[in-house]
């Protein structure tokens, strides 16, 4: 029989090829295993107690040449060339029965010519009284004939490693590719060598058995991700077919890890790294989980994320919780040691979930003025509680409220400021409230009108100063009274303040663009007249050192409410200095 | 510990799609990197800040962080590596070049800065020409629009080039620009059937739209249709992000020709939420101008983010008050461009654009 050409369905194979579908060259394993798979489960819709197996061989490590057979259904003349010479089509497509397959796309054959030049299929089909042999060339060109020798029932496809490709087909590699994709099929696999045969999956892996014993999964949780986990538990969510196990880490891992799972797909290896099916919460959960209802996408190296996949992505997070819940109730020590180890995660799962806020709450953590403090220990000693929901806040109003005996909790991190919110949701008895240093300022004591006609020269004096370093003056009465001045602001005055210290500086091509408006909000850098240097201070603007003393006092109140200290800063403070010692001197 | 709190806002600014959300939380942890003068966190933080800018309709933030990013590598270029800025300098280049407010003077300066620095690190001026072509050229100032061009075939190509892409397609705009559009169409075939695909330039989108708009005009509307709808499909992938507003809105051109209902229900649900910058607002003015003339009802109902400033509570409006609005806006940034570039001909392309619809 003469040489004949391809014909191409463009519409199936060209777009998918062009678009680099395959990541790696290994995958020509997976495809090999996948249309044996096939070719079994196609055969057992008509024998439902068919045993199927699969069998690779290795004929010659020297010459790189590979043989995978199947005892399935086999092809028939006719099927040949509907579905071998039209590249890009697939048995699968037609069939009733598609979600038995795993295999949806038709051009896992193709995938051969990634390693080899040539594919040779030898067939034979219950339905057809003769073998083929159907030999192809990665040039497009195919023969089909007739097989001089007896056939079995069933496929044989052998490839041989082209130029650079000899390492996928070493006995090692081809042994390790082989547990790797089909660890989980349901029928047997066996790869023979020259000198040696190997039982790929002679069991079903023990974290897809049912009653799997504990001890058993953590072994093999520690040997398969190289690490030590605090639990494992079973998952299994019957209405997508998702069954597997759920590895709790005992490292404390970084936030930004992100939460891969395995994920085998009618129980072929789809991907190790299959991102975002997780919740983000569950960085900490690492998974093995077999999916029998979702959808592959062409390169079957990840999850089409369609509707069902949101739903299952759902279903897992319930698991999570539901696995945690229960911990929590049953095991309070392992309870305790999870937190421990992933006390953040835990604050927004609560953050969350209801139940789990109900479940968490007194175990979660804040930093407050009086140290870090749980809500079991705030829910028992303090009447009324307040928040701040900036960094910047808390530390200008830390100081303040450790005098005057208010308990402040910062709120500022991740999760804090909505976790607080819906406490106070939750539970409107724990008297909760916002605070801002603007509050506090305006709680602060003011001098009678009295005094304040005999301080306005002051503040005159005082304003005209900081006039260039975009703060207003003001006067009040607080405590504690050794601190003598603060920089009072919210987000938007200290950020006009950030700018108009950048549009200072002429070596900065921006200077000229960081403009801040006249009337725009202010820090105010507020004196405290309960504090005896403010009172000395009050009675010497008219001294010469005046100013440099008002600067000085400003940068203390940087530092005191930890704003950031710039190298112009520091300049002021040193300037200040010189001046303060050339007039006392 | 503060850098674990810092930790701990980047992984809850990824755990939200919104990059003004995520805005709000970068800007929590530059707080907290400079209270504790970590430059190194301080320095990375604002270059993500800048970064979600860019997928935003807004300008707040990007200038004001590069400019403290400079002054710290001018007072000590032992901090930060000067490569580490130079990407994101680009962007906020492209910022200057087209905001109105900024001035000539203002510009040349950072114009020189950036020259200086992209040349001092061995880079060639190919992305400053670009800025200026991609000026000119929306303007419709050809014979610049051509000087900037020869000035970028002859700059080399570098690390800091744009990618194939985006190139080619500045090529279709500028065939559409000075009215070829058959040029325009085989100049974008490697784009449009996706052989040049760039995420982070939003092809082929844009390409589609600006192809669609150009049909549109002509009144080759079977033609458009095909544009039209390949773009929203992709659009409609990428779940129509506010920063795609730019070419979204061509799209509701083509549609105020085709089916004029359906274009107000897609101006209604895609309109910026947030204030956009003043060179976007030029852009939308022109277009909605465009939609506007295409829309026979004298009272549309249309419900607008109460940023704009013609907001009605009712969400009925008059056809002629939008006009007006939309021209005046128009007219206002387009004379303050003009102006500031020293080029009449910038302040007449709101009406040549109008008077092409």
């Amino acid at each position: 029989m003469g040489n004949k050409t391809f014909k191409v369905n463009l519409g199936g194979i060209i777009d998918l090829l062009s678009d680099h579908i395959y990541t790696t060259p290994k995958i020509f394993i997976r495809e090999l295993l996948q249309n044996a798979v096939d070719a079994i489960q196609a055969k057992r819709l008509y024998d439902e107690h068919f045993e199927g197996r699969i069998e690779v061989q290795l004929l010659n490590e020297a010459t790189s040449q590979i043989v995978v057979t199947d005892n399935g259904i086999g092809l028939t003349k006719e099927e040949i060339h509907r579905f071998l010479a039209v590249i890009g089509q697939s048995s699968k497509r037609d069939h009733h029965f598609e979600n038995d397959f795993i295999g949806r796309f038709g051009i896992g054959l193709l995938s051969g010519f990634v390693v080899s030049e040539q594919i040779t299929v030898k067939t034979k089909s219950q339905a057809d009284d003769k073998g083929y042999l159907w030999i192809a060339q990665s040039d497009g060109t195919y023969s089909l004939e007739e097989a001089t020798e007896n056939l079995p029932l069933g496929t044989s496809v052998m490839l041989t490693a082209k130029s650079g490709m000899g390492y996928y087909f070493q006995e090692e590699t081809i042994q390790e590719l082989l547990s790797y994709y089909g660890e989980a099929l349901p029928y047997p696999i066996r790869f023979q060598t020259a000198s040696q045969q190997y039982h790929i999956n002679p069991e079903t892996p023990v974290w897809l058995r049912d009653n799997a014993a504990r001890q058993a999964l953590l072994a093999y949780g520690k040997e398969h991700f190289k690490q030590d986990f605090l639990d494992a538990f079973p998952i299994d969510i019957e209405a997508l077919g998702v069954k597997g196990t759920g590895f709790i880490s005992s490292q404390k891992l970084h936030l930004n890890s992100s939460n891969e799972s395995k994920v085998f797909v009618k129980k072929m290896l789809l991907s190790d790294k299959v991102e975002n099916l997780l919740p983000k919460w569950g960085f900490f959960i690492y998974t093995i989980l077999n999916i029998d209802q979702l959808t592959p996408t062409a390169s079957r190296e990840s999850l089409v994320q369609d509707a069902s996949y949101k739903i299952c992505k759902e279903l897992l997070a319930e698991a999570f919780k539901d696995y945690l819940k229960t911990t929590s109730e049953e095991n309070a020590s392992l309870f305790g040691k999870i937190l421990n180890a992933h006390y953040q995660s835990i604050k927004m799962l609560a953050n969350e979930d209801d139940t789990l806020l109900e479940l968490f709450l007194d175990y979660l953590v804040f930093e407050t003025n009086k140290g870090r403090k749980d809500v079991r220990w705030i829910k028992q000693n303090i009447d009324q509680i307040y928040f701040t929901s900036s960094l910047e806040d808390f530390k200008q109003i830390r100081r303040i409220a450790n005098s005057k005996d208010i308990f402040i909790i910062n709120a500022a991190y991740s999760f804090e400021e909505a976790l607080i919110q819906s406490i106070i949701k939750k539970y409107p008895k724990l008297n909760i409230q916002p605070i801002s240093p603007f509050d506090v300022l305006k709680e602060f004591e003011s001098a009678s009108p009295e005094e304040m006609v005999g301080y306005q020269e002051f503040i005159d004096k005082a304003n005209l100063v900081m006039k260039d370093y975009f703060c207003d003056i003001s006067l009040k009465k607080f405590l504690p009274a050794d601190t003598p001045v603060l920089l009072v602001c919210d987000e938007q005055s200290i950020k006009n303040h950030q700018t108009h210290k950048l549009s200072g500086d002429q070596n900065n091509p921006f200077a000229s663009f960081m403009k801040t408006a006249e009337d725009a909000s202010k820090p105010s850098l507020c004196f405290n007249l309960n504090n005896p240097m403010v009172h000395q201070l009050l009675e010497s603007h008219e001294k010469d050192s005046f100013p440099a003393l008002i600067k000085l006092l400003y940068v203390q109140s940087l530092f005191l409410g930890q704003f950031p200290v710039g190298k112009g800063d520091i300049e002021i403070l040193n300037l200040s200095l010189i001046d303060i010692t050339n007039h006392t001197s | 510990m503060y850098s674990l709190q810092i930790q701990k806002l980047i992984v809850q600014k990824d755990l939200l799609d919104n990059p003004i959300d995520k805005i709000k939380l970068l800007q929590q942890a530059i707080q907290i990197a400079d209270a504790h003068q970590d430059v190194e966190w301080a320095v990375e933080l604002r270059l993500e800040l800048i970064d979600q800018e860019i997928s935003t309709v807004q300008r707040h933030f990007s200038l004001e962080a590069l400019s403290w990013i400079i002054g710290i590598y001018e007072q000590d270029n032992a901090l930060i590596d000067e490569n580490d800025f130079l990407w994101l300098y680009i962007w906020v280049l492209h910022i200057i070049m087209h905001d109105p407010d900024i001035s000539a003077s203002q510009r040349d300066t950072i114009v020189a800065d950036f020259s200086k620095r992209f040349q001092r690190n061995g880079y060639s001026l190919q992305r400053l020409h670009e800025e200026y072509f991609l000026l000119y050229n929306y303007f419709g100032i050809q014979d610049k629009a051509q000087d900037y061009q020869n000035l970028i075939r002859q700059a080399p190509a570098d690390d800091m080039a744009r990618c194939t892409g985006c190139s080619q397609n500045m090529q279709v705009e500028y065939c559409l620009n000075f009215g070829d559009v058959e040029k325009a169409k085989v100049e974008a075939h490697e784009i449009l059937n996706r052989k040049l695909v760039c995420d982070d330039c939003d092809l082929p989108d844009r390409t589609l739209a600006r192809l669609s708009t150009a049909l549109t005009k002509q009144n080759k509307l079977a033609e458009a249709k095909s544009f039209f709808e390949q773009g929203m499909q992709e659009l409609a992938r990428k779940n129509f992000p506010e920063d795609a507003f730019e070419w979204a809105i061509e799209f509701a051109y083509y549609l105020s020709k085709t089916n004029n209902a359906q274009a107000w229900e897609f101006i209604e649900t895609h309109y910026p939420k947030y204030e956009p910058h003043r060179f976007l607002r030029y852009q939308m003015a022109i277009m909605m101008l465009g939609i506007l003339k295409n829309t026979p009802s004298e009272k549309i109902k249309v419900q607008f983010p109460d940023w704009v400033p013609f907001f009605q509570n009712t969400a009925v409006y008059d056809k002629a008050a939008l006009e007006t609005a939309y021209y005046q806006e128009a007219k206002a940034i387009g004379q303050k461009m003009a102006t500031r570039e020293g080029l009449p001909a910038i302040a007449a392309h709101l009406d040549q654009q109008i008077a092409a619809f």
